[in-house]
């Protein structure tokens, strides 16, 4: 490996004369936005981090005062709101970006232009949620917002109007990326890429898309009733006025549950990838796990009220959703023991990347089989709402969403950025961070078994929770030097890596047949595939001998095109410009950015309403709204390439 | 020009399609009976085992709900706890309980083995009705009376904490229950972990 060349010369010569700024604003490419995404969501990751050490400063003894009630109270509600919205859901759209069009032989995505305004608009919004932390202003009813105490009675300042309008933003982004990726992978796929060939990532992604696409509209309409209650005096959630307090939380948890199969799905995705190449044998049950992907995608849709078993629903709903919250178990646990089966009798390889995905499968587990046990009503009464709960979603968001990102982060960097991150260095980031884990999120069940609420800013002594509390904070500060360590890794290696070729892992996916990191084309030659494992089928014939290999599609994509390889499956090695090989590619445009910008105006104006500020209010309102509808007509009438 | 679909739902043929061995029938075999054992455990557990607290969920207006928790503490008003009632209703009778930001109002005292017909509800946001140390869980919403029926199963002085976020003095919002024993005597305050008959382990929600 060490022999390969470092980056190839096109990545310098592609960029003519505009500032490295400039060509981030304008940027329609789907790996720069997929890297824009990476660290923007870490930078966020880092920052809901950061929120949580001070939550945990405040509850490392009883009766502590290092926080205020108020800054506690914000602290947790934005510790929620980011990791999930900012953190785990964008790191996952990094990955969709940068691999989805390379997983399927595609040149970008189906709306490249849509793409970028994607994220803009989760940027901008990030940092129109983000923002009033530091002014200690910040949103501070939870992070699932339970209305009436969310609304403007019970909340009257501005922190909640921030929640509201900052969520409908990074909505739009959500919804506007899925459309993209669902339409790009039904549409883009190269010749003889039929779904059954899809790399496991791409497939559940694919299960992703849909699950925003249909969750996303419901926290929508929710959000829309609380914003209309919030600024225009209506009724929605009014109790005053006849509404019903249930109507919220039912609205939220039928976006909220699908909401964390959105977090978990791409991760599982990302470790279907690092466990079959590291194992150096095709993932094991393949067609089972796509299925049990979709069936996970689907029940998560009827389990919702068990997050409301405590409301008082009647034996009869509460038994409901109880037996299909523990149907889920079965597709999840199908891949659990798929993953274990593609590592049984494999020649193992523990890179960094490894390490992160067995971690992943120990961890989910046991977050999983705590899940079972609050999927039952009546253990479910014992725990609601305790630090059981915390414990619970946090082995589940923690030991697998990000474990699994950790993971797709040291296997894909190469990818990315043509160097290997340090392994050493990742090797002190895993162990670190797993022990510092387990001492955070471990102890919280134990306090939560002994009546320890969630979202309390301090307690008394002599309950028995001070032990548990003090490991707890013992544990997330040691997470903060093993993040730092992956931090300086990553900035690291990006200058100082091992230079690598394409395929460093030697892994048997398309997007490891081409240069990394990899033209702005991505393939010079549409490759033609034949089987799940293009480059094995190459390289290690007898790992996949016992896949069907067919050349489905084959003539209908040469009849169509005539510009396809039709040499066998190979590893490019094309260092031209797109423009050298006459590539039509999307061009640069800034409109995406500027329609993202005017909708962020438009929202913020609403800020200023109930203060009475009617000036800076409409004058935000119309100045954004033109400004978004203007561009977004300029950008609707300029054709995607300018050189055809 | 149209062109032919590919979905890439065809058959799959491989190993996988092999006729299963018979341990890993009798396996699945003994997974779905223990499925169905487990599923009927639920309700069953519900119903009989006791363990679980129906409650009777009715929709009313808060502010009267309040007015008839005021009206119900200056009738049966006993004693008062740094200016909170102290309420001791007559075994058998309805008990009513308020959450209000941040408070649980009244203070009630029953009496170990008699029966009560609790009414909780909420006044202006959601709170959440935990027993401590004994860990029984509710929501308590605005516009629901949640109706149980309680037998105190232990004797002790016990404290409700609010377990739903409901604002900034969410963590100061504790409330008291005291249980006197079978002989209208008050327990030291530090018994009230102390069980006595108690099946199934919860006290305060016995169906």
């Amino acid at each position: 490996m060490a022999t390969v060349a470092a980056s190839p010369t096109y990545t310098a010569s592609a960029t003519p004369q505009r500032s490295r700024l400039m060509s981030w604003l304008t940027t329609t490419d789907h790996k720069v936005i997929g890297t824009l995404y990476l660290h923007t969501s870490l930078f966020f990751f880092v920052l809901g981090g950061l929120e949580a050490l001070l939550i945990r400063w405040q509850l490392m003894r009883p009766n502590s005062v290092v926080l205020t009630a108020d800054q506690y109270n914000q602290l947790f509600t934005m510790h929620g709101t980011t990791m999930v919205f900012l953190a785990i859901m964008p790191l996952s759209a990094a990955f969709f970006n940068y691999l989805i069009p390379l997983q399927i032989g595609a040149r970008d995505v189906a709306f490249p232009r849509l793409n970028a305004f994607s994220y803009w608009i989760f940027l901008l919004g990030g940092v129109f949620i983000t923002l009033p932390i530091f002014f200690w202003v910040a949103p501070d009813g939870g992070w699932f917002g339970y209305a009436p105490l969310s609304g403007r009675t019970y909340s009257p300042g501005p922190n909640m109007d921030f929640w509201v309008l900052g969520l409908q933003i990074l909505g739009i982004s959500s919804l506007a990326a899925s459309f993209n990726f669902a339409t790009t992978i039904i549409n883009m796929r190269a010749p003889g890429m039929n779904l059954m060939r899809m790399p496991m990532f791409t497939w559940m992604s694919f299960v992703t898309q849909f699950l925003i696409i249909l969750s996303f509209p419901v926290i929508t309409i929710a959000l829309v009733f609380l914003q209309f209650d919030r600024f225009f005096g209506t009724t929605f959630y009014q109790i005053s006025a006849g509404a019903d307090p249930l109507l919220w939380q039912h609205l939220f948890w039928i976006f909220g549950h699908p909401e964390v199969y959105i977090l978990i799905l791409p991760a599982f995705g990302l470790v279907s990838e690092v466990l079959p190449t590291n194992s150096r044998k095709p993932l094991f049950g393949y067609p089972v796990m796509a299925y049990s992907g979709i069936l996970i995608g689907f029940l998560g849709f009827g389990v919702w009220a068990h997050h409301m078993f405590a409301v008082g629903m009647g034996p009869i709903a509460d038994t409901v959703f109880g037996l299909t919250t523990m149907l889920i178990a079965i597709p999840t646990g199908v891949k659990i023991f798929n993953w274990i089966f593609t590592m049984w009798g494999g020649s193992i390889r523990f890179t960094a990347a490894m390490k992160f995905a067995i971690a992943l499968i120990a961890m989910f587990v046991i977050g999983g089989i705590s899940g079972i046990t609050h999927a039952s009503p009546p253990s479910d009464l014992q725990q609601t709402d305790t630090y059981y709960i915390v414990a619970h979603f946090h082995y589940v968001l923690f030991g697998g969403a990000i474990l699994g990102i950790f993971a797709g982060i040291y296997h894909y960097f190469p990818k990315m950025y043509g160097r290997t991150m340090n392994e050493t260095l990742g090797t002190w980031h895993f162990w670190l961070n797993f022990i510092a884990m387990n001492l955070t999120f471990f102890p919280m069940h134990f306090a939560g078994m002994l009546g320890m609420p969630r979202r309390i800013y301090t307690y008394d002594a002599g309950q028995g929770w001070e032990l548990f509390n003090m490991m707890s904070t013992m544990g997330a500060f040691l997470l903060a030097p093993a993040t730092l360590i992956f931090i300086y890794n990553f900035f690291r290696s990006k200058k100082h890596g091992e230079p690598c070729g394409p395929n460093p892992w030697d892994a048997p996916t398309l997007e490891w047949s081409i240069p990394s990191p990899p033209p702005e084309y991505n393939f010079a030659k549409i490759p033609m595939v034949t089987s799940r494992y293009p480059l094995w089928d190459l390289t290690h014939p007898e790992r996949t001998a016992e896949i069907p290999h067919t050349q489905t599609g084959w003539t209908e994509a040469t009849q169509q095109t005539g510009e396809h390889d039709m040499a066998p499956m190979h590893i490019e090695t094309e260092t031209r410009t797109a423009k050298e090989l006459g590539i039509p590619m999307p061009s640069s445009t800034i409109k995406p950015f500027f329609v993202a910008l005017g909708i962020v105006l438009m929202f913020s104006g609403l800020l200023f309403l109930p203060k009475g500020m009617k000036v800076p209010a409409f004058a935000l309102m119309f100045g954004g709204t033109a400004m978004w509808v203007g561009y977004l007509y300029a950008w609707l009438t300029t054709p995607l390439e300018d050189h055809h | 020009m149209l062109t032919k679909v590919h979905t890439g739902l065809d058959a799959v043929p491989g190993v996988w399609w092999k006729p299963a061995h018979r341990a890993e029938k009798m396996w699945v075999a003994i997974a779905f009976a223990w499925c169905m054992v487990l599923f009927a455990m639920m309700p069953l557990w519900h119903w009989r085992g006791g363990q679980n607290p129906s409650g009777i969920r009715r929709k009313v207006e808060p502010r009267a709900f309040y007015a008839r928790t005021v009206e119900f503490t200056k009738q049966y008003q006993v004693g008062e706890d740094r200016g909170f009632p102290i309420v001791q209703p007559p075994a058998g009778s309805d008990v009513y309980l308020t959450a209000l930001t941040y408070q649980w109002y009244p203070i009630l005292q029953l009496v170990q083995g008699e029966k009560y017909r609790l009414h909780i509800s909420a006044l202006d946001v959601n709170h959440g009705f935990s027993l401590y140390p004994l860990n029984v869980n509710f929501q308590i919403i605005p516009g629901y009376d949640y109706a149980l029926e309680v037998t105190p199963t232990a004797s002790g002085d016990f404290r409700i904490i609010c377990n739903e976020f409901c604002g900034i003095g969410h963590h100061t919002m504790v409330g008291r229950v005291i249980v006197l024993d079978q002989r209208g005597e008050r327990v030291s305050d530090n018994s009230n972990a102390r069980l006595t008959n108690a099946p199934g382990g919860t006290t305060g929600a016995q169906p």
